[in-house]
């Protein structure tokens, strides 16, 4: 790890004068919140995998 | 029996004289034959190849024309393939079957292709001798006490072997081209976001392109042809038109402005690898291409920047394998201590290497000082690559600055395996097409290659210029032992 430390630090041999400027990255821009309408129960049955007494079955895990 | 080229593989099929099924039986027992020497695969299904030659055999049928026809490609053990299991040659994907197709693998089906198996490769793609792989090194088929190159070093070996006629990799900073000159076969780079990365396992996201290996430029050209192109699935991918890659491998070498690296030449590189690397700009000139110096001065320290930016890219995309959504799980009692019992023994020492390397250089104090800089530097490097193709029209240097190394050789000195891809991580920084075509033999028999660098989207410019220099020198036409 030592010799590849030495090694990746040949980057600073590179002047500050020779690089680009640094860029700011810009913040994240946040979305407003849309309600929308949803059939909670149609849509989450439809994408599950199994139901069981009317709740989603979730697959037992087996180690 | 060798595998033969793709036109000849195809012609056959389309034209009804021999069965996609036919073909695939007829050419299984020989690849896993040479398998058992080679060992470029870590999955091979003939069963699977035998159903997706049936679906070619019902299209052909139907009236389709396939370009592609019945042709077997093996795909690196890194990208998604239906009905196959992925591992991307680690213990932490043991048992993980994606159940979709990579968009490459789509296309490459669409047209006819049949995927015969998945090739080995250094454990996430990192390494260069495909002997970071969790399960077995495989052999370099010129020399099978020797390593294939990496970290596509299966795919290249069933290229180079005549197992299969053609192969795809992943090309982070030489992972197709610097395998496919130690192996003696083609091995292409397209320009970053020619082909989708979409069912690729992401090794370092801004750097990662899906290649092709084969026998041949004008074969590579095809799947590329097949392959590049627009995907709603990956925003990387860009609209600029594809043209005609196999035409362009007619259109030689007359006139090209060709660009000898002057930073080609930095200390480790093999004797015989210099000599042979100027014998092939003299074939370039005496083709008629206009030969002359050009500097990319930043070039030396392009080692250290991908080192820094892989690293970094990886730290982060592997954070997913954590033992929760993918492979085997290990008893724990917390869940700090269940994600280090997964980690520590899913992954293997190069890849925990690159890991700390990574999150050490996007840690909080030093993320400016590595990172931010090795970006800086990574975006100087690219107009350094700009003001050079402003005079001319490809670059070239050799592929890799030794032939191939044996097995162990270097598997303990971790910085000297780096340095293998001295020649091919400056192209992966600035986004750059790049062909690795064979360009003669060491003194031991070894092969070696040189490489072409376009500008970006000159793609078809570098399928011209190493089409040109494979026509009049065939290195790529001579025959490994285990395929003769």
């Amino acid at each position: 790890m030592e010799k590849i430390a030495r090694h990746v630090e040949r980057i600073r041999e590179i002047p500050e004068s020779a690089l680009p400027p640094v860029e700011e990255s810009p913040a994240t821009p946040f979305r407003e919140d849309h309600p929308v309408a949803a059939d909670g129960y149609a849509e989450l049955t439809a994408n599950s995998s199994g139901l069981s007494h009317r709740h989603v079955a979730v697959p037992r895990v087996v180690e | 029996v060798t595998a033969p080229g793709i036109a000849d593989s195809t012609s056959e099929i389309r034209f009804r004289r021999r069965s996609a099924e036919e073909h695939v039986r007829a050419a299984f027992p020989e690849i896993l034959r040479r398998d058992r020497t080679v060992r470029a695969f870590l999955c091979l299904d003939q069963e699977h190849a035998i159903a997706q030659a049936r679906a070619v055999d019902r299209r052909i049928a139907a009236g389709e024309d396939l370009p592609l026809a019945g042709v077997l490609v093996a795909a690196k053990d890194n990208m998604a393939v239906s009905g196959l299991p992925e591992t991307c040659a680690s213990r932490i994907l043991e048992g993980f079957h994606p159940g979709y197709d990579a968009t490459a693998i789509a296309r490459l089906k669409s047209a006819g292709a049949i995927i015969a198996g998945k090739t080995n490769l250094d454990e996430f793609a990192m390494g260069s001798s495909t002997e970071n792989s969790a399960f077995f090194p495989t052999r370099n088929p010129w020399d099978l006490e020797r390593v294939p190159g990496g970290s596509s070093g299966g795919s290249a070996a069933a290229v180079a072997a005549r197992q299969v006629p053609a192969s795809l990799g992943s090309d982070t900073g030489g992972s197709v081209r610097q395998p496919a000159a130690l192996c003696g076969v083609v091995g292409y780079k397209p320009t970053y976001g020619r082909v989708s990365r979409f069912g690729l396992t992401a090794f370092a996201s801004s750097l990662d392109q899906i290649g092709p290996f084969a026998c041949s430029v004008e074969d590579a050209a095809r799947l590329y042809a097949v392959m590049a192109g627009t995907d709603p699935r990956d925003s990387t991918t860009v609209s600029v038109p594809v043209g005609d890659p196999v035409g362009a491998c007619s259109r030689g070498a007359g006139g090209l402005r060709v660009g000898v690296l002057a930073e080609a030449f930095v200390e480790g590189v093999d004797p015989e690898v210099a000599k042979n690397f100027d014998a092939a700009v003299e074939v370039l000139r005496k083709l008629g291409a206009r030969i002359s110096s050009v500097s990319v001065p930043r070039s030396p320290y392009a080692i250290p920047i991908y080192y820094v930016i892989a690293n970094a890219e990886a730290s982060s995309n592997l954070a997913r394998f954590d033992g929760i959504r993918y492979g085997p799980r290990r008893p724990a009692a917390t869940l700090d201590g269940f994600y280090e019992a997964q980690r520590t023994a899913g992954f293997g020492r190069e890849v925990q290497r690159r890991i700390m390397i990574g999150t050490f250089a996007l840690s909080a104090g030093y993320a400016d000082a590595y990172y931010g800089r090795a970006s800086r530097a990574r975006a100087l490097l690219a107009e350094d690559f700009a003001s050079a193709f402003a005079s001319v029209d490809v670059i070239v240097c050799p592929t890799s600055p030794v032939p191939a190394f044996r097995i162990g050789e270097r598997s303990e000195d971790p910085l000297a395996m780096y340095l293998a891809d001295i020649y091919t991580t400056p192209a992966s920084l600035a986004g750059l097409p790049a062909i690795s075509v064979p360009s003669g033999f060491s003194s031991a028999g070894l092969p070696l290659g040189l490489q072409l660098v376009g500008p970006r989207f000159a793609d078809e410019t570098v399928f011209a210029g190493a089409a040109a220099f494979e026509r009049e020198t065939r290195f790529g036409d001579a025959l490994p032992p285990v395929a003769r």
